[in-house]
Order: structure tokens, then C-alpha cells, then sequence
């Protein structure tokens, strides 16, 4: 007994031994980026993905330091999949970073600085935006959205071309699927975006926008519905897809991780996704996909591409520091910049400019466009017409049950009563 | 007048924890449930208007719903197995103190983690449709995430298996309490195995009884953490629970006074709840 308990005892001392050795070597490596007396500290407020990775945001605040030794940087890291949320909860808990690189569902709540005329100067004038007059968010980055990746062996087998066309598209997905193979992957749980979000963005966004160009502005002032006539169209013959068979049959059961690695391996011929597939495909050197811009059913030629932007905290006592941080990424030194872009697919916003070496796959993805009028996503516009927060994910939600075999007018009938109602309640 | 003090020192530190993490954010939420705010801009009153809102949600009658299936089969299966699987382990022997920890090791587990594994488990390239797949039953192979009724089943089992362990615990430790003299009485009475559960196990367990059930409604009535790691709600709002929905409209739609007020109303029914199943558990007790 009284051995148990002493080999109890020496257990709990080295526990608290080696504790306190970690508490140690932490305030050890602390000590190394203290900071210095006449150091200004700024916070940068960031999200990390399979591509973003704390890497990236290191190589940026080590290579600006370097250059700015009287400033400090510190990562502040959203946690979560709502990272709106998240920066939400900072904001009400006082505790915002000096700069959030998400500024773009907050900008119209009045709570970014405005940016000095040095630093818009740094980007192209057309990607400034104002919030009630004045321009408080910078435009980091552009990232599109909606095109459809595919396997070229499985094409190549079945003797399968490039679409071109929303009938070329069909018949594609109707000869994959009489091979016996999955024409399209999606994904579902846990990542309700991953059901139908990339496909209303290829089809629904772009030609909602072509039918009615202002359709957000008009939506906020009652002239248009989201249950219009192209809207009906789009998703039912999303629903129709479904019913064919040309979704995999449990994508709702994989969240997006797992259908992308899923039509990775070739579980599926096609993944309808955003731009960050074109880094993952071409930093693994993958060269068994290519990839095609969805055809759209009545023929427009949209692509949609959202601008991320930046935003230093009104409130922040540090604003010279968090602007100097700004115009070292922007203007002064853009390699962290370039290599943040091209770990994500992004592409650059400045008057001059980044580029970075793009693999096969993002090439093509940039040559498909060409020709193309750029517009953003209807749930990301910027401005003062903006759609109100909490639309994506009720939509999001709505594609799945449309997924799932619902009315497609009911569903459209409850956008536009959620939509009055975000409306009313924010 | 020194020992008062003493006695106040010590319980000074959870009172200002309580007070700061509990008491003040549950006056703050009654509060805000009287304005339309979005968290950010100037707070308007608008009276009961969030209140009266909470009876035309669809969507919310959707959550309460969802909540109370996973609630009352979650409550009814952890109290009635968490009970039998103490009474299996209930004596003390190596293979029972095995048991035992078998048992509890879910609830010490991390909810997330557990989540991330039964949502790898279930989904439909995972491991039960590939254990399906191996032994040849093709046509069982399901979409358990993602379809409605199993999703919520899905949701409900990982629920028991998380809590089975603890609340076997909290049965186990009233059944330690019972004297073992009684089940003597009883069996020179003639009594048989239904005798002694019924008659004499029953009717002294009951306050074991009443923790346990208490501890059930409460968890389940705010599950959250499960449901937002393996199916977000989903499909559409399919598995979405009251708690899923006052995040949700809180911070997601930044509709933080209506939120608050489904907040303040779930409170007032766990409160109400807990106090009926007390009542109603505490004339059941028995004094030895």
C-alpha cells in the first residue's frame, strides 16, 4: 500500500515536474520574441486552411519584422468554421485584432479605420469599395469560384470532351453515369456549403446576374425575388441531376474533405469547386485532372470572383504600425504576399501586379475565363447593398433540401422569407 | 464572527465565477431579449415582440421538436441501461473494475473528438458501410449522415454511447449505498431477484435516481457540440437543436435579442423541468 502510494506521489511530481519544465522552455522561447521596450505590438487576425497554413502567415510576419524590427506581430487564430462568428465574439469581448484579414462581412457594421490614401493607392481603384462614403477595407486578394474539375482518365475512357455547352454538359454527366461510374461529387456534413453552394454559384449567381444585373440592390428595395423565374429553373434542374443520378450517391454523408479526396482517388468523374483545388492539384504536381467552366444553361458568360478584403480595427492604438504592416505587404516587399496567393489559388488586387508561378491546372482555370465579365457572388457583395448575414448558411441549408428531394418553389419561397427577415432583424 | 469569514473566503472565488460566467451573462441575455440588436449597432426595445415571434418560427418548432426525440429516447435509454449495466458491475471483482472503465471511458473523451470519430465512422465511404461492404451486406449499406431519420438516429446512439458511462457511474454509487442486510430480509422472506430490484434496490436508489435523470434532461435538452461536428444541423435543418438554433441566430444571422430570447426561455423550461423532476423523484425516497 504505502509503496502504491509512494509511486502515486513520485507519478503526480514528475507530472508536475515535467509541467513545469514545458512552462519553462515555453517562457524560453517567449524570452527569445519578447518584446523589446520600444517595440510596438500589432495583432493580426487570421484563419488557417489545408492550403493557408500557419506557414504562409509565418514566412509573412517573419519577412515583415525582419524589415520593421520596432514592430511586433502576433497571430491571432479564428477558430471554428464561422469565423465571422468568431470575429464577432472577439469584437463584443474587446479583444479584435489591430488588422482581420475577413473584413468583408463586417465592413458594413462600421468597424474598420479608414484607409489612408497611401496605402489605397496601392491597389486598382476599381476594387475599392465604399462603406457609407468611405473606403474602410483594402481588396487583398480576388478568388474565383465555380468551375468543374474532372478526372481525364475516366473522360478519356468514356471518349468524353470538355463541355461547352449546358446540353454537352448533360449528356456528359448522362454517359458517365451509363458507364456505371458517379458523374458529380459533392459533400455534405458538417460543410452544408459543400452540397449546393459551388453549384448556385456557377449556375444561379451567374445568371441571376445576367437576367438582372442589379439584382441585390433590387432585392433590398423589393423589386425582385429570389423565387423568380430564372432561380426556379436553376434549381430544379439542379434537382433533377440529383433525381437522374448523377450525384454521388451519399455525398450527403461526407463532409468536404472527404469528397474531395473522394473524387481525388476517382470516385467520381467531376467536383464542381472553388479556385483552392487548383493549389492543391498543382502543388502536388497532380496532373490526372483538368478542369472546364461549368456551361450555363441559358449561355452567359459570368465568372464569379469574390474580393477578400482586409481591415485595420478603427478602435486599434496601433494603426500606423497595422498600416506600415499593410503597405510592407501590398507594396513594399510582395513576395509573402505572392506566396499567400498562390498557396490558396488567389489572385492579386494591386495596381501592379503579384504573380506567382502558376501550375497546369490553375492556367487553364484562368484561360476558361477569358472572355468573361467578372461579377461577385450575390451573397458576397460588398457595399451598401449587401445581402444580410446569415443568407449563405440558410441557403447553404435550402440546397440540401432541395438535394434531398423538396419543393423547389417552397425552398425559394422560404429565401425570400428568411431574407425579410435577416432584413427586419439586423 | 472568524470562522464566518473563513467560511466566506473560501467561497468567495466560485462566487465570483459563478457570478461572473453564469449569473451576470443570464441577466444580460433576459435583458438583450427585450431589443432588436445584431450585436453591433445601438440596441432597440421592442418589448415581448422577440417572445411573441418564438411561437410563429417554423424553423424553431422544427428544433424544439428535434430536441425533444433526442432528449426523452436519450434520457429514457442512459437512466434504464445505465442502471442495468450498474446492477452487471455492481460487485467488486477485476473483470467488473474492467467493465467500469470500458464504460466510462466515452464520457472522459473529448465531445469533439468523439464526434470527428463516429462522424469518420458514419459517413458514407466510412467504416461501418466498408464493415458492410467486407461481410457481403451490400443492401445495408445506408447514408446514415445524411438523410433525416438517420441522421437523427445517428445523432441519438453516439449520444447514449457518450453518457451510458456516467450515468452507469451515478447508479452504481446508489447502489453501493444500499445495505446489503435488506436483500438478506428479503431473501428470508421469500423474495426472488425481481423482489429485492423491485422492493428494496428501487425504492433506495431513488436519489442516485433523481441525480441521474436530472443530469439527462439537462444535458440533452442543451445538446450542441455532437450535432454541430457531425451534421451541422443538417441535412437542411434535419438534426438542428434549440441550442444549435440560438448560436445559429445569434451568431451566424446576428439576430442576437431573438436569440437571446430563445435562450432565456430554454433556461426557464430546464429550470421548470428540473424542478418538477425533483419533486416529483424526492416523494418517491425512502428514509433507511
Amino acid at each position: 500500500m504505502n509503496k502504491k502510494r509512494v509511486l502515486a506521489v513520485l507519478a503526480m511530481v514528475g507530472c508536475l515536474a515535467v509541467t513545469s519544465l514545458a512552462g519553462c522552455g515555453k517562457k524560453a522561447e517567449d524570452s527569445d520574441k519578447a518584446v523589446k521596450e520600444d517595440q510596438t505590438t500589432i495583432t493580426l487576425g487570421v484563419f488557417e486552411t489545408d492550403n493557408i497554413t500557419s506557414e504562409i502567415w509565418g514566412g509573412m510576419i517573419d519577412s515583415f519584422e525582419k524589415e520593421h524590427p520596432e514592430i511586433k506581430v502576433e497571430k491571432v487564430l479564428a477558430s471554428g468554421d464561422d469565423r465571422t462568428a468568431f470575429w464577432r465574439t472577439m469584437l463584443n469581448s474587446g479583444e479584435f485584432p489591430d488588422i482581420v484579414v475577413e473584413a468583408s462581412n463586417l465592413a458594413s457594421m462600421d468597424v474598420f479605420a479608414e484607409v489612408p490614401g497611401d496605402v489605397q493607392e496601392l491597389f486598382n481603384p476599381d476594387l475599392l469599395i465604399e462603406y457609407g462614403g468611405k473606403v474602410t477595407t483594402i481588396p487583398a486578394s480576388v478568388q474565383y469560384k465555380g468551375q468543374c474539375y474532372y478526372n481525364k482518365a475516366i473522360f478519356k475512357e468514356l471518349g468524353l470532351e470538355e463541355p461547352k455547352t449546358w446540353d454537352e454538359f448533360q449528356k456528359v454527366c448522362q454517359t458517365i453515369k451509363d458507364a456505371g461510374k458517379v458523374p458529380l461529387m459533392c459533400g455534405g456534413t458538417g460543410d452544408t456549403w459543400a452540397t449546393g453552394a459551388m453549384f448556385w454559384v456557377a449556375e444561379g449567381d451567374t445568371q441571376v446576374q445576367a437576367a438582372y444585373p442589379d439584382f441585390v440592390q433590387g432585392l433590398s428595395e423589393g423589386k425582385y425575388k429570389w423565387n423568380n423565374d430564372v432561380t426556379k429553373k436553376v434549381m430544379t434542374e439542379y434537382q433533377d441531376m440529383v433525381k437522374k443520378g448523377y450525384y454521388y450517391e451519399g455525398a450527403l454523408s461526407l463532409s468536404y474533405s472527404q469528397c474531395s479526396e473522394a473524387f481525388l482517388k476517382g470516385e467520381a468523374a467531376m467536383l464542381i469547386d472553388g479556385a483552392w483545388m487548383n493549389a492543391t492539384l498543382d502543388s502536388s504536381g497532380n496532373e490526372d485532372f483538368g478542369v472546364f467552366a461549368v456551361p450555363t444553361m441559358d449561355g452567359s458568360k459570368i465568372a464569379i470572383g469574390n474580393t477578400s478584403s482586409w481591415g485595420v480595427y478603427k478602435d486599434s492604438k496601433n494603426q500606423d504600425a497595422a498600416w506600415a504592416f499593410l503597405k510592407y505587404i501590398y507594396g513594399e516587399n510582395t513576395q509573402p504576399y505572392s506566396d499567400w496567393l498562390a498557396c490558396d489559388g488567389l489572385f492579386s488586387t494591386t495596381k501592379e501586379p503579384v504573380t506567382y508561378e502558376m501550375g497546369p491546372v490553375t492556367t487553364d482555370f484562368l484561360e476558361n475565363f477569358d472572355g468573361y465579365e467578372v461579377k461577385c457572388e450575390i451573397n458576397q457583395t460588398a457595399g451598401d447593398y449587401i445581402v444580410p448575414s446569415g443568407m449563405q448558411s440558410f441557403m447553404d441549408k435550402s440546397h440540401q433540401n432541395t438535394f434531398n428531394g423538396a419543393d423547389v418553389s417552397k425552398e425559394l419561397d422560404s429565401w425570400d422569407t428568411e431574407y425579410q427577415r435577416l432584413m427586419d432583424a439586423q | 464572527m472568524k470562522k464566518n469569514k473563513v467560511s466566506f473566503g473560501f467561497a468567495l472565488p466560485a462566487f465570483i465565477i459563478y457570478t461572473g460566467l453564469l449569473v451576470i451573462p443570464i441577466i444580460m441575455a433576459f435583458y438583450i431579449s427585450f431589443f432588436k440588436w445584431n450585436g453591433f449597432t445601438d440596441m432597440k426595445f421592442i418589448g415581448i415582440e422577440n417572445y411573441a415571434n418564438l411561437f410563429q418560427d417554423t424553423r424553431l418548432g422544427n428544433s424544439v421538436q428535434n430536441t425533444l426525440i433526442i432528449a426523452v429516447t436519450v434520457i429514457v435509454v442512459v437512466n434504464v441501461l445505465g442502471l442495468f449495466l450498474a446492477m452487471l458491475v455492481n460487485k467488486a471483482s477485476k473483470a467488473n473494475n474492467f467493465f467500469r472503465t470500458i464504460f466510462f471511458i466515452p464520457f472522459v473523451l473529448s465531445a469533439v473528438a468523439i464526434s470527428f470519430v463516429w462522424k469518420s465512422i458514419l459517413s458514407y465511404n466510412g467504416v461501418l458501410n466498408g464493415l458492410l461492404e467486407a461481410i457481403g451486406q451490400d443492401s445495408m449499406i445506408g447514408n446514415w449522415l445524411g438523410q433525416k431519420g438517420t441522421a437523427l438516429v445517428c445523432i441519438i446512439i453516439v449520444e447514449i454511447w457518450k453518457t451510458l458511462g456516467y450515468h452507469m457511474m451515478l447508479y452504481l454509487a446508489a447502489l453501493q449505498t444500499v445495505p446489503a442486510e435488506l436483500y438478506e430480509a428479503c431473501t428470508v422472506d421469500g423474495g426472488g431477484h425481481w423482489n429485492k430490484f423491485r422492493n428494496v434496490t428501487l425504492p433506495l436508489i431513488v436519489p442516485g435516481m433523481s441525480v441521474s435523470v436530472l443530469m439527462s434532461i439537462i444535458n440533452e435538452l442543451r445538446i450542441y457540440d455532437v450535432i454541430k461536428i457531425m451534421t451541422d444541423g443538417g441535412p437542411g435543418y434535419d438534426t438542428e437543436t434549440i441550442v444549435y438554433n440560438i448560436v445559429s441566430q445569434g451568431f451566424t444571422s446576428n439576430i442576437v435579442g431573438y436569440s437571446s430570447a430563445i435562450a432565456v426561455v430554454l433556461f426557464i423550461a430546464i429550470g421548470a423541468i428540473s424542478v418538477f423532476v425533483v419533486t416529483a423523484l424526492g416523494k418517491k425516497e425512502v428514509e433507511m
